[in-house]
């Protein structure tokens, strides 16, 4: 008998496929539902956080700026020349280079003896291109002429002249390295806006050219890249190519230095939401597919042959996904480019330069991703369904895993089932770990961020006090100039303060360094010489002679307590007990540093008419305490000693701590005090809650920024959850028709299904607070070029988790309502026969 | 005489698909004497399995009572219901209904356990003994063949010595030599532990090792021309 050949010829069953899939979708609307919403979610996550992270990044860039007064990655400090400008201007990576230069400090003013400010000049690249984002208001502009100034309304106050607006005209007292001069000034501009030198005045080109400073000894060459990320090894050729001298100082940010580290964590982030997204879809589309093995079988049974049956698989989840992707995408635009935007405007927040913009690599990431995601997530089920047999395929009875054999078990049969299904099912147990504890993460990391920008963000000053008010009467050059403005009424109206916890005081007196040859006075005078090259060595040592007190320094005294916590800072060199009794003192000079073979050799000073001599036992540079204006050096003292060379010795300072931090009551009945104060014009103040506002201000929606990415993340984590746990509910219907069948009450569902949510919840809180709190250690610390210290913002955390916690709880029990409806349990288990 | 443990009466149950309705009972009335064994004969869809999950509680009538052990059915809540079902009735379906999450002894113990009884260690030990599946207690459902498996579903319905053993067609996906082991099983436990025991079937042959045997027809009870 001779064999026949049955003969497949393609013909176009196309049509007839693609009705069917439609078909297919339009009748399992339910589950179809899941798989739609859970790519429009990923698609969502991935348009909306890439693009509000995006804008959340320059956000931060511009806090930086704002913080730094000017858009830069590196400085070349301490002067420059022509060609080591030049080489940065050449570099193809290099975006801006801007010359900025100190030329003077004004002394006093026609309405203010003592004036605490400097002049300025910067090049056009400088002001035009690098100061601009640090400036939110300018009237009038650049100084053009010599006697032109541009000033900011914080400098005009310190002059005492905060009545004066462009065009207005002041006479202010400076000092140049051609010496002190007196000058009328005309205010060509005001400007408002970010940055240190708010307490300068800038001045023109030529009024620079004429104070005797030069670029290549004081000028500063601020650097600003194409790029936001540089490698450290690119910065340092740079540095190499530049050839520096000895003295001068080459910075970067540490933005700049750090910005691979940061581009590392942010990549990483982005891993993390890619990957959310991808283990989603891949287990819903597992899911979705394998649940309806049952029917591909009945078709392949019909005739349909495996490549028509993959093909029709396909087209379903096309449909969907093209769909899913595309009303993801719609979502995404409306709450990252309409919504969030609406909302900061609502809200009043000024984004500065910055804002929220379209971005075309992230509609382009998000489609990618997603579609990817689709397409590894289909393929194994597709296999599955292809090769299941039709008398098989008509047996399945959902997915079922195969656990191992185990043995009988002890313990509560709810927490046993609970745990049993979690183990049993360990992908799905995976994918809900995962999505949940990633969204709680990312929420958890976006809050330590977010929250370390805004009260840790103030750089701790002396104590880390709240309130600090310095008296600040003392003028340079006279002597007898500081005045009681911190009397004991003053200092016992704070102590009595309702929020004030402690009060500390730094008290000091006057004192003169008497002219002796090779001594201590005379290497001060070399010293300040150099600073001033229009003085003489000669001249200023017989100007010296004359008027030591012209000259004068201060002793300071300071407690145990702030011994311990200076001699710490110096390297503990100095003897506890000889500093106490004192026989020893820190000698502390701000002008220039002072070399340490002056340690061990004694001093003489005179207090009035007494002459004392004090062992040197470390020196320091910098004026910490009292931040007084007297020309010559500090020597700091014990409390003791200072109390045995005068019995009516002056407050310098006080330092105030709060009972709690940031209290805005105190702070407003301190400055009622000080208010009322005679010399509350020479009382200056420095407050944490101030410094902290003004960095809210810079920071100026980046915190609302990051909270809608944290909380965005949340609600797509918990709507992951939602919707695995739906489609899980789908495929455990049968599981639980059969439980109810042998006496298993609703009641009893529910309790089982509580404690599922409650394991689920727990793992995620405990992945979260384990391998949560390393990845939000390891990326607070790659991002944190200012230093922060790492702290968790319990309270927003602790919400997050009792959201999570509740969610976790009600979803099975909602969604196993949904899935039951109110049908009886022989209806639901005829669904199977 | 032996009392009546299950009585219908007027039993009507319609389920509405679509637009239609369809009527699965018709008025039936219905009786079981305690420890008797009745076998349900009928074409499929004359509502055989509809009557046995109306007796067993799994659905509720349209119209009519149920009465089993002295408890009305009809007038019960979803929760007693479930309490009925775990304490009165032992099911065995065609399609075994085991859990498959659970292991045969999880299975078997479930509704004991459900009810926070203790297990009778020394009975279900001896259940599983009777039943040949001593060897199997550790495995999952989906580790047994077809016939284990339906006698671990036999074990869970007697686990909790249920007064009435309500099976439909335990045998339809047994061979044949399996199903005769499956029934003789049943029927020496049920008379050994006193219990009533109603059997949906299609095989005549499993029919007439019944005490009784009823035939349904379009939802009502055949008596027959």
């Amino acid at each position: 008998m001779e064999g026949k050949v049955i003969l497949m010829l393609a013909n176009n069953n196309r049509s007839v496929i693609n009705k069917l899939a439609e078909n297919t979708i339009r009748t399992n609307k339910r589950q179809f539902f899941i798989l739609f919403l859970t790519i429009l979610l990923s698609s969502f996550m991935l348009f909306s956080i890439f693009t509000i992270g995006l804008t959340y990044l320059d956000l931060s860039r511009l806090q930086n700026t704002r913080l730094y007064g000017s858009e830069y990655d590196i400085a070349v400090m301490n002067g420059f020349t022509e060609d080591q400008r030049k080489i940065l201007l050449n570099r193809s990576d290099v975006k801006s280079v801007g010359v900025l230069a100190y030329c003077g400090n004004v002394k006093s003013s026609d309405s203010d003896r003592s004036v605490n400010a400097g002049f300025l000049w910067g090049d056009k690249t400088y002001w035009e291109s690098q100061k601009a984002l640090a400036v939110t208001e300018m009237k009038g502009h650049y100084p053009q002429t010599r006697n032109e100034l541009l000033a900011t309304e914080e400098v005009l106050e310190a002059c005492g002249k905060s009545s004066l607006s462009v065009g207005g005209c002041l006479s202010l007292t400076y000092e140049d390295y051609t010496g002190i001069h007196t000058t009328d000034f005309v205010i060509s501009g005001i400007w408002k806006g970010y940055g240190g030198d708010k307490a300068n005045f800038y001045v023109s080109k030529d009024f620079y050219e004429q104070t005797g400073y030069d670029l290549e000894s004081s000028g500063i060459l601020q650097v600003k890249f194409k790029s936001n990320y540089m490698t450290g090894k690119t910065i340092e050729k740079l540095k190499e190519s530049l050839g520096l001298s000895l003295t001068q100082v080459f910075q970067a940010s540490e933005y700049i230095e750090r910005s691979l580290t940061i581009l590392f964590a942010v990549l990483g982030l982005c891993f993390i939401i890619c990957l959310s997204a991808y283990l989603l879809i891949y287990n819903i589309l597992y899911l979705s597919v394998s649940g309806k093995i049952r029917y591909y079988g009945l078709l392949q049974t019909l005739g349909m042959t495996k490549k028509q049956l993959v093909r029709f698989i396909r087209k379903q989840i096309l449909l969907v996904g093209v769909t899913g992707i595309t009303a993801g995408i719609i979502l995404g635009i409306s709450v990252s480019l309409i919504l969030a935007p609406y909302v900061v405007k609502v809200l009043g927040i000024s984004l500065g330069n910055t804002g929220f913009y379209f971005y075309p690599e992230v509609l382009a990431l998000s489609i990618l991703v997603t579609a990817a995601a689709i397409l590894c997530g289909v393929r194994k089920p597709i296999h599955i369904a292809a090769d299941v047999t039709p008398v098989e395929a008509v047996k399945y009875r959902g997915n079922i895993v195969i656990p191992c054999a185990r043995k009988k078990r002890q313990g509560n049969l709810y927490w046993r089932m609970a745990k049993d299904q979690l183990k049993n099912n360990k992908k799905r147990t995976a994918v809900v770990f995962l999505s949940l504890a990633m969204s709680l993460i990312v929420f958890f990391c976006l809050t330590t961020l977010i929250d370390s920008q805004g009260r840790r963000t103030v750089y701790p000053n002396y104590w880390d006090a709240d309130f600090i008010v310095h008296n600040s009467t003392q003028t340079t050059e006279d002597i007898t100039s500081l005045k009681p403005a911190i009397d004991d009424a003053f200092l016992s109206d704070i102590q009595k303060t309702a929020g004030v916890a402690e009060v500390h005081a730094v008290k000091g007196i006057p004192v003169v360094f008497p002219y002796e040859e090779g001594g201590f006075s005379d290497f001060w005078i070399k010293g300040c010489t150099k600073m001033k090259p229009y003085l003489t060595y000669s001249d200023a040592v017989s100007e010296y002679q004359k008027n030591p007190e012209k000259y004068y320094g201060m002793v300071k005294g300071i407690d145990e307590s702030e011994f311990n916590y200076l001699n710490g800072s110096l390297g503990s060199i100095i003897d506890r007990q000889e500093f106490l009794s004192g026989k020893t003192a820190i000698l502390q000079y701000a002008g220039f540093e002072i070399p340490k073979k002056w340690i061990g050799s004694s001093i003489s000073f005179s207090t009035g008419n007494q002459k004392q001599e004090i062992k040197i036992g470390a020196v320091s540079y910098g004026d910490y305490y009292g931040a007084t204006v007297n020309f010559g050096a500090n020597l700091i003292v014990s409390e003791n000693h200072l109390e045995s060379l005068t019995s009516k010795p002056y407050v310098l300072s006080l330092t105030v701590k709060y009972k709690q931090s940031y209290d805005v009551e105190t702070e407003k009945e301190i400055k009622n005090i000080i208010e009322a104060n005679p010399y509350n014009h020479d009382l200056l103040s420095i407050s944490k809650y101030d410094d902290m506002k003004t960095i809210q201000d810079s920071q100026s929606g980046m915190f609302e920024t990051g909270t809608v990415i944290s909380l965005l993340l949340l609600l797509v984590g918990m709507l992951n959850y939602i919707n695995t746990m739906a489609n899980s509910m789908q495929n455990r219907k049968l599981t639980f028709s059969i439980m109810e069948s042998v006496g298993m009450s609703k009641k009893q569902v529910k309790k089982l299904l509580i404690r599922e949510g409650m394991l689920y919840a727990g793992g995620s809180v405990f992945i979260t607070l384990t391998i949560g709190t390393g990845i939000t250690w390891f990326i607070f610390q790659s991002m944190n070029y200012m230093k922060i210290p790492f702290a968790i913002p319990v309270l927003p955390l602790l919400c997050a988790i009792l959201l999570v916690m509740i969610l976790c709880a009600l979803t099975p029990i909602v969604t196993y309502k949904r899935t039951v409806r109110n049908r009886s349990v022989t209806e639901r288990l005829r669904e199977y026969e | 005489m032996e009392r009546v443990i299950v009585k219908t009466n007027s039993l009507s149950k319609h389920y509405h698909i679509g637009t239609q309705t369809v009527i699965a009972l018709d008025g039936v009335n219905f009786e079981v004497k305690e420890r008797e064994f009745v076998s349900i004969i009928g074409k499929s869809g004359c509502g055989k399995s509809t009557l046995l999950h109306m007796i067993g509680g799994l659905d509720l009538p349209t119209s009519g009572t149920v009465i089993v052990d002295g408890m009305n059915l009809s007038e019960m809540n979803e929760e007693q219901l479930a309490l009925f079902r775990r304490r009165k009735a032992g099911f065995i379906f065609q399609q075994y209904n085991l859990i498959p999450d659970l292991n045969i002894y999880d299975n078997i113990t479930f509704p004991l356990e459900l009810d926070g009884a203790v297990v009778d260690k020394e009975f279900i030990q001896e259940l599983v003994e009777t039943l040949h599946i001593a060897d199997k207690l550790e495995m999952f459902p989906s580790m047994l063949s077809g016939g284990e498996q339906q006698r671990a579903a036999i074990a869970r319905a007697l686990a909790t010595k249920p007064a009435i053993i309500l099976a439909d067609e335990p045998t339809g996906n047994l061979d044949t030599s399996a199903s005769h082991d499956v029934i003789g099983l049943l029927k020496v436990i049920a008379e050994k532990y006193q219990q009533t025991l109603i059997v949906i079937t299609h095989d005549l042959d499993i029919a007439q090792m019944a005490d009784r045997t009823v035939r349904l027809q379009d939802g009502k009870i055949w008596k027959g021309k």
